[in-house]
């Protein structure tokens, strides 16, 4: 084989480009005993490697010691994972509670942002002041209610009404 | 089977958490929904505490004096303050038909129970909210949103009776 011929093979091969022909030709030129060139005598050692791999025959009794590896293995004592995992379900269970936990008993944000009310800077001043707040307040809602009472039932009244004229 | 009781009493004790905080959380609508109002120089706020209820309840009062018509009114009335551990009032004139119109969509329906609304002849618009209390089959709080040239917000909490309310509104009626 010419030198272009196998500079371009041995390119090509490190492309990835080659065909499996071209391959044995690169081989068959590193193994063949000819004259190989001294730059290229860096590549020989990969393309005898390559070669002698491919020529490697596993021993006849290679299946049998594969079984007997494995036989010696299974006495060994057979190891549950099931209480771990009974246990870290457990475990998953108690960190999502005590999340639930810190989230509950951590004060709302809201209340963080804005200062509870001072609600004692609104008190009147004396007990007689804080009647005449009260017996005001209290007097709307007996009034209010009143009001609400009356057209409940005047409404009524008008049902009733329509009802008779359709009797 | 351990496990699982465990678990399950941490549930129940997570639970019990909760609605502790909860109820911490329910003292009152104002407190609630309407900070902001507080701080509002628009409007004028009132807080009488439980103390001053107490206080109220040790008053020698008599009917003159609070300008009412009967003896059973006055006695309606100093029967509800014995059940009232607070009253907040905040009120104000200014775009006082805004402000009822919001406080209106910011309360919470699944909490506060709207017991009526009435339209009075002043033209006010009266709301009525009630925060139930199931134990006791009392009211934790009565909320009154009164919108028309005023806006009036009324929060009375306590451990309310409907049926002394009503007494109280008779009464009113009956003069």
């Amino acid at each position: 084989m010419d030198r272009t011929t196998i500079i371009q093979l041995i390119n090509r091969y490190f492309e990835g480009t080659t065909s499996l022909e071209e391959e044995a030709q690169i081989s068959a030129y590193f193994n063949g005993g000819g004259v190989v060139e001294d730059d290229l005598l860096m590549y020989q050692p990969l393309f005898q490697s390559i070669s002698l791999e491919k020529e490697l025959q596993l021993p006849p009794t290679f299946d049998q010691l594969v079984l007997d590896q494995l036989e010696e293995d299974s006495n060994g004592r057979v190891i549950s994972l099931k209480p771990w995992r009974r246990w870290m379900s457990v475990a998953a269970g108690v960190a999502v509670l005590l999340v639930g936990l810190l989230w509950i008993l951590s004060p709302p944000t809201t209340t963080t942002e804005t200062a509870a009310i001072d609600w004692s800077q609104y008190e009147p001043g004396t007990p007689e002041e804080a009647m005449e707040l009260y017996k005001m307040a209290i007097m709307k809602v007996g009034s209010s209610l009143n009001e609400g009472a009356k057209t409940a039932a005047s409404k009524v009244q008008r049902i009733d009404e329509v009802v008779q004229f359709f009797e | 089977m351990k496990q699982l009781k465990i678990l399950f009493s941490l549930g129940i004790i997570s639970l019990l958490f909760t609605s502790a905080s909860f109820a911490q959380t329910q003292a009152n609508a104002i407190d609630k929904y309407f900070k902001k109002y507080v701080d509002n120089t628009d409007f004028t706020v009132v807080y009488i505490s439980g103390k001053m209820f107490e206080l109220i309840g040790r008053l020698d009062l008599d009917r003159e004096t609070l300008s009412l018509d009967d003896d059973d009114e006055m006695e309606a009335i100093m029967d509800i303050a014995s059940d009232m551990k607070g009253l907040r009032i905040l009120t104000t004139d200014i775009n006082a038909r805004g402000y009822y119109d919001e406080a209106k969509t910011k309360i919470d329906t699944d909490e506060y129970e709207l017991l009526m609304t009435v339209r009075t002849k002043d033209g006010d618009n009266v709301e009525f909210l009630i925060l139930e209390n199931e134990q006791t089959d009392k009211i934790d709080e009565l909320l009154l949103l009164v919108g028309g040239d005023d806006f009036v917000m009324l929060s009375f909490v306590g451990n309310l009776d409907l049926e002394k309310i009503s007494r109280l509104a008779r009464e009113i009626d009956d003069n």
